[in-house]
């Protein structure tokens, strides 16, 4: 079964996944997709018949690159989409579909060219409606086999037109072998997901459907990879899903779920034109006047003009699919999101209940475009500034976007176990952040008192002991997945979530970036003093950036 | 060579899709020709929506019934609150027919338009209900960032617009109608101008974000003309190629699309006699590229060579690097996806790129 998977943020991120679990080097039934040879194997996998002869062609995400630059970049170039059905059994794209100039008209087209087995897509309202006519024409041929369906925010009405259902299924052995060596292909977690619902295509982007599907989904998949028990009291999970100038966040508080979105253009708009501009953009894009440092300049380790950064981030904005390759691009971006996550709460609390709002989080998620690759020291330090998690939480990265595919698992009761034991985890806990829940820092007249004693014993080293002292950012490193004692001993009327004062024992699993004690005050405020403030962001830059060489 | 490296697309054949209204009448056949100001669709005017307040819900404060005819900014309803020391009005925004009071609603629709061809070209395509296509043949100079409807009208190319006597100098009603070509940086200034003396559309190469977010704070939510930025928010300066192409316009007609969000990219065309059918396919080597990220942000090339291996930037993401000549000769390694394809060589100027020289 030939598939093509691609998307606006997908595409790299998956890649970058594979890449991190060497897995690139993959062979398949049909091509071979190995390092270095992405633009053969692309190149033949656009003809029906490959030069191997057999016809089938796995593409990879890898090669979604090409068709991503084409589809996302090029708006007008609808031939390669057309190409690709035409060649291919199923188009799967992300934002890609959303940012290219399909009309109603093309996209229909484009359904029409054959069978398909998952359209996969963020599509505009107009793109919508004739990608509806063409699932259910493709429904009514019995081409379309079986699709999860996740929501989107904008989508009000429950689909009508994608539903899994138990009649429709793969049509016979033939096609069980080939999503046999696509699993093979794929690897996990991808492998996971055809394995155990073969035919079912969804990763992370929109799909057609009620709204509280796709946080549903989110929120089960958390739950699952998070470990947690369904109906604890409290808030058992806080999602962060970040994606350029946007944020949206799932939690689950007393056994029920909450959603909450904010983008800085009023709407999501993936489009390559942007509606300029709605009203919103100025404030929110947080340059002047906002409130608990929800401003982009405030988080800059770098004096930046104002009018400069306006410019930067809109254009930044104007074009979000892209990777930042300096350290000012990066920054800026993290500075961004800070600001975005920060005004989302301000305004979240506003309409949620209070008791949710105020929640502290017993574990942390985050996934979306913006944490998908880079630094992922400066990625903690985002998620730190930004969640200011308090006690001791542990924060999960979802790398490859997959938390809303794994959670439509779930949701399907399909088990989310590995087939292998010792399969990566698609969402690996980054890092366990150890922070009082109440702490104010003065950072004019700094004080060096303690807050706590830590004893932290990690299976095979020395328990290293030391005292907490405020206003500090410190990594304690570890070899991810190992089980790490720790023990901390508040000084009174500090609360490190066993309640003032009182002794915190425990086992904690170490993250990726080990354990992260972060004593910088909760809120956190930032000095008012411009170079004050700086030198201290560039301290914990410093800090984190030691954290991944 | 700087025609290759250049964001303009020369001599080409280029489809235009002016998106019709269910229910207008298709005025024009397939294979018409046609220029700019034919009409090629009569409409049946579009709905407009005034939201009222749930208290309104029974209210009896309506000054208008279904039927009644309207025009814009007369009053269609009072609330009255606070005992009547307040007063809200809501005003009709558009010249229309009431077609409906609804509970929370009233539906305006407004009067049948035209819709005019734009750009001279044939209409290739015709879709009841959905769109007609024209093909016209010319330059075409992807935007930016664009906003409003596609309109055609004559270039008017204005000197620097960034001083306040140069933008007094060059805006007056001599612009009314005419699409606003500047060549430079463009200050907020020439925004409230070209407004005031009712230009159909602006063409600038670069633009302060905070003064068009000012000025379109203070005109509404749509801008009262459409707006094409060619490179970028902030200072960028025009590309050579580009400016080439559009000092050459003065007078001529010029076709302004401010793109639809999601959908279509801002553009400028330029009708000219001849034009050859791109090649449609995705990135090779040849093709041209405005580069959205990194050290070379904003500059435009094109592709040298495609990616053989994944590296890794200094921020830590790994990508595909792709090899891309700026203009400037020098070549320079990219992400690819930190590319925007901004056009296509044609055969000739891709067979010439095929190979890397340096």
């Amino acid at each position: 079964m030939p598939l093509l998977i691609t998307g606006s943020m997908h595409g790299w991120r998956a890649i970058r996944y594979r890449q991190e679990r060497d897995e690139l080097s993959v062979a398949g039934n049909g091509l071979q997709v190995e390092e270095g040879s992405w633009t053969r194997a692309l190149d033949r996998s656009w003809r029906p018949d490959g030069e191997d002869g057999s016809g089938v062609a796995v593409i990879d995400p890898l090669v979604g690159m090409r068709a991503l630059l084409a589809m996302v970049h090029d708006s007008r170039n609808f031939a390669i989409a057309r190409t690709a059905c035409q060649n291919l059994g199923a188009v799967i794209t992300g934002e890609a579909l959303g940012t290219t100039g399909l009309g109603e008209g093309d996209l229909l087209d484009l359904l029409d060219q054959r069978p398909f087995d998952g359209v996969f897509t963020r599509p505009s309202s107009s793109q919508l409606a004739a990608l509806s006519e063409g699932i259910a024409q493709q429904r009514r041929a019995g081409y379309a086999r079986e699709v999860v369906l996740m929501s989107t925010a904008e989508m009000k009405e429950p689909a009508s037109i994608i539903r899994p259902t138990a009649t429709v299924d793969w049509p016979g052995g033939e096609a069980v072998q080939q999503v046999t060596a696509l699993e093979q292909a794929l690897g996990p977690p991808v492998e996971r997901l055809f394995r155990q619902a073969p035919g079912v295509v969804s990763l992370r982007e929109g799909w057609v459907g009620p709204v509280q599907q796709r946080a549903r989904a989110m929120l089960a998949a958390a739950h699952a990879w998070t470990g947690l028990e369904s109906g604890q009291a409290g808030t058992q999970v806080q999602v962060y899903d970040l994606e350029p100038g946007a944020v949206t966040t799932y939690t689950v508080h007393n056994g029920h779920g909450f959603r909450a979105a904010y983008h800085v253009w009023g709407h999501h708009s993936p489009g390559l034109a942007k509606p300029l501009p709605d009203g919103v953009l100025a404030p929110a894009v947080g340059l002047t006047g906002c409130p608990n440092g929800s401003t982009v300049g405030t988080w800059l380790p770098f004096v930046a003009r104002r009018e400069e950064l306006e410019n930067e981030v809109v254009n930044y904005l104007m074009r979000p699919g892209t990777v930042p390759e300096t350290w000012r691009e990066f920054l800026i971006r993290m500075a961004l999101a800070r600001a975005v996550v920060r005004r989302a709460a301000h305004v979240a609390a506003a309409n949620q209940p209070e008791s949710i709002a105020l929640a502290r989080p017993r574990r942390i998620v985050v996934t979306g475009g913006l944490v998908a690759g880079g630094h992922e020291g400066v990625i903690l330090w985002l998620i730190l500034d930004s969640a200011e998690p308090t006690g001791v939480t542990p924060i999960y990265l979802d790398p490859a976007g997959l938390l809303p595919g794994l959670g439509a698992l779930v949701l399907a009761g399909r088990s989310l176990e590995p087939r292998e034991p010792h399969a990566a985890d698609p969402v690996p806990l980054l890092t366990t952040c150890i922070a009082p829940v109440s702490q104010s820092v003065s950072w004019e007249k700094p004080r060096h008192h303690s807050l706590a004693m830590v004893n932290v014993q990690v299976p095979g080293e020395n328990p290293a002991i030391f005292r907490l002292q405020p206003g500090k950012l410190t990594r304690l490193p570890a070899t991810a997945g190992k089980e790490v004692r720790l023990r901390l001993q508040p000084v009174a009327g500090y609360d490190f979530g066993a309640g003032s004062g009182r002794v915190w024992e425990g086992t904690l699993p170490a993250g990726k970036l080990g354990l992260v004690f972060d004593t910088r005050g909760r809120p956190l405020a930032l000095p008012a003093r411009e170079d004050a403030r700086i030198g201290l962001l560039q301290d914990w830059l410093a800090e984190v950036r030691r954290a991944c060489p | 060579m700087r025609e290759n490296h250049s964001a303009v697309l020369r001599n080409i054949s280029y489809r235009c899709v002016r998106q019709l209204l269910p229910g207008s009448r298709v005025l024009v056949e397939e294979g018409a020709r046609v220029e700019g100001g034919t009409p090629i669709a009569s409409g049946v005017g579009r709905v407009h929506r005034v939201l009222l307040p749930a208290e309104l819900h029974g209210f009896t404060g309506f000054r208008k019934r279904p039927g009644d005819s309207v025009k814009a900014g007369e009053t269609l309803a009072v609330l009255t609150y606070q005992m009547g020391f307040g007063l809200a009005e809501y005003v009709c925004p558009v010249d229309g027919v009431i077609e409906a009071i609804l509970d929370r609603a009233m539906v305006i629709r407004d009067h049948a338009a035209s819709w005019l061809a734009g750009l001279p070209g044939v209409v290739s395509r015709v879709i009841p209900d959905r769109e007609i296509e024209i093909t016209a043949t010319g330059h075409l100079i992807p935007g930016w960032a664009g906003s409003g409807p596609a309109v055609g009208g004559p270039a008017c190319l204005v000197g620097e617009l960034y001083t306040p006597a140069g933008i007094d100098r060059a805006l007056g009603p001599q612009v009314q109608g005419a699409v606003v070509v500047s060549l430079t940086y463009t200050a907020g200034r020439a925004l409230e101008l070209a407004a005031r003396y009712g230009a159909a559309a602006l063409v600038c190469a670069s633009l302060s974000y905070a003064e068009l977010a000012a000025f379109a704070a203070r005109s509404g939510r749509a801008l009262p003309f459409s707006l094409v930025v060619l490179e970028a928010f902030g200072s960028s300066a025009l590309d050579p190629g580009v400016r080439e192409v559009l000092e050459a316009v003065r007078g001529q007609e010029l076709y302004v699309d401010g793109g639809r969000p999601g959908e279509e990219r801002p553009v400028v065309f330029v009708p000219g006699e001849r034009g050859d059918d791109l090649p449609s396919s995705g990135l090779y080597p040849g093709c041209r590229v405005r580069v959205l990220a990194g050290a070379y942000s904003g500059r435009h090339g094109e592709v040298w060579s495609l990616p053989e291996a994944v590296q890794t930037t200094e921020t830590g993401y790994r990508v595909l690097t792709v090899d891309v000549r700026l203009s400037d000769g020098s070549t320079v390694q990219v992400a690819g996806c930190n590319l925007e394809i901004t056009g296509y060589s044609l055969p000739a100027g891709r067979a010439s790129c095929s190979t890397k020289t340096s």
